[in-house]
């Protein structure tokens, strides 16, 4: 019988992995490794500049807003460049996860209604994956525009390694929380574009922070992850000076306040999730 | 072994959108306009061992697709439980669960790697996947240009290419064409051979009669008659118990 001459293509599959286990996380990472690197793919080989809108389009949007508020603010326009196209990418990752996250779920009910024994994690996963791609693909381009306006590299650049592993954590954390309730509540989406919105205005993106700071608005800064999550990349990056310990010590409570949101979250949620589909 | 003890599921009452929970928080809409909660299963208890081959028969309705997906750990009961000894694997909605930009090649890795196969498994069965599928060049194009049996003859291969201890099957043998069709009868029953324990699901009393040493009658949620196949697909084809 063919079956029995081939005993290598009817070898066991070996056992599924346990939850939890440390086969059990690599296998999460692999399928969102393969569903992000699709995403990435989908978006930029459908546009015929593909890979290049990536960078062209938050740089054409950094270069326009650039020049109207360099003047509003009195910015010397080779200095708020570089810091808008900087503080757009960053915001654009972690409005991208929250978006992403409200879909993480519900774009997956094919596989969650099917196939069992996928953790939950790996669909927010994917989101962050193909949103952290973009954000390095941003940076790259960053880095360009500030070696062209006469910036340099230099060794504090390193210290981005630490600044953005925290965003990479805080981004996933985000976006799991905003895929439970978005898949909870599906019109949540509505309320959650609003907040974005106001925390956008609410965080030194476009404009210098130390312009709050003047209006004695100050402690938006202070209670705003977003902002200490932003100076401990940006700081390394356009001043070429380590960032201030408080920005570290604030951005790390907030990465562990939302990990273990998430954590919470998608415990509450796992034997729900389904039934919301 | 698969147990399932005193197993009751009750899908959860869906609560609607922002705008209606906070309707009927504030009392605009009334509480009865929530949809009943249903209980699709009432303390369902089978312990299926080594060897045996379930068949589950029932009306439309009566909770057997759902019985399934409590098995496999898709659904989780709202009471009792279900253990396991061993690898499951469940076969059904094959034509869901697909990323449509991407090409077959890429879905077949996708579909592969949620089964818990590694990459390297995958690529060691990817050319008798593919030959299996019959679709030739169509994997290189994106699955959205598939036809609805194409995307079953896809994800049939994929899913098949597991061997898993206990096997959980939908009728899902109604896939592509008929030709496709015989070779899908081939390589499942390859499948349900090396398997040491099966649940099928089937409208068909011939296939339960043939491939199964236990049938299940399984009506509005309960166990109805538990027994050999002859005389379980017996009583329910004169329909009395």
């Amino acid at each position: 019988m063919a079956g029995a001459a081939a005993p290598a293509a009817a070898a066991r599959v070996t056992a599924r992995p346990r939850f939890g286990s440390r086969q059990a996380h690599l296998k999460t990472l692999s399928i969102a490794w393969q569903l992000a690197r699709l995403d990435v793919l989908r978006r930029y080989t459908a546009t015929m500049l593909g890979i290049v809108w990536a960078i062209l389009a938050p740089l054409l949007m950094s270069a326009v807003i650039g020049v109207v508020f360099s003047n509003l603010f009195g910015q010397k326009l080779e200095e708020f460049l570089p810091y808008l196209f900087l503080n757009l990418t960053l915001w654009a990752f972690f409005a991208g996860t929250i978006d992403g996250g409200a879909i993480a779920f519900i774009a997956a009910e094919g596989y969650i209604k099917q196939i069992a024994r996928v953790s939950f994690w790996t669909y927010p996963l994917r989101m962050v994956l193909a949103a952290f791609f973009t954000l390095l693909l941003g940076l790259l381009a960053v880095a360009g525009v500030l070696l062209l306006f006469g910036g340099h590299v230099s060794v504090t650049w390193l210290l981005l390694v630490p600044g953005l592993a925290a965003w990479l954590v805080f981004g996933f954390a985000v976006c799991t929380i905003s895929a439970v309730l978005n898949t909870w509540v599906r019109d949540f989406q509505h309320l959650q574009a609003v907040g974005v919105q106001a925390l956008f205005y609410a965080t030194p993106v476009m404009f210098p922070a130390a312009l709050l700071v003047q209006h004695r608005l100050g402690w938006l800064l202070t209670f705003n992850p977003l902002y200490h999550l932003m100076m401990i990349v940006r700081v390394p990056m356009l001043n070429n000076s380590v960032p201030e310990m408080s920005h570290y010590v604030a951005s790390v409570l907030s990465v562990v306040f939302v990990a273990t949101v998430a954590v919470f979250a998608m415990r509450w949620a796992r034997h729900r999730l389904v039934f919301w589909l | 072994m698969l147990h399932v003890d005193d197993v009751t599921l009750t899908f959860p009452r869906p609560k609607g959108s922002l705008r209606d929970r906070v309707s009927r928080a504030f009392g605009v809409l009334p509480e009865e306009s929530l949809p009943p909660a249903v209980t699709a299963l009432r303390d369902v208890r089978l312990r299926v061992e080594r060897g045996e081959r379930v068949g589950i028969v029932g009306y439309n309705g009566a909770g057997k697709t759902t019985l399934l997906k409590v098995m496999c750990g898709i659904y989780s009961p709202s009471h009792g439980r279900v253990a396991i000894d061993g690898d499951i694997a469940c076969l059904f909605e094959l034509a869901t669960g697909f990323e449509m930009e991407a090409s077959g090649w890429d879905n077949m890795l996708t579909r592969g790697l949620l089964l818990g196969l590694s990459r390297a498994e995958i690529r060691e069965r990817t050319r008798d996947i593919a030959e299996f599928t019959e679709l030739g060049a169509a994997l290189d194009r994106p699955v959205k240009t598939y036809s609805a049996g194409m995307f079953v003859r896809l994800a049939f291969a994929v899913s098949t290419a597991i061997t898993p201890d206990v096997l959980l099957l939908d009728e899902v043998i109604a896939a592509g064409d008929v030709r496709f069709h015989d070779k899908a009868r081939g390589r499942l029953e390859e499948m349900v051979e090396r398997a040491s324990i099966l649940v099928l699901v089937s409208h068909s009393m011939e296939t339960v009669r043939q491939m199964c040493t236990r049938a299940i009658w399984l009506h509005d949620g309960t166990i109805r008659m538990d027994g050999l196949p002859t005389d379980v697909t017996a009583a329910y084809e004169s329909g009395a118990a």
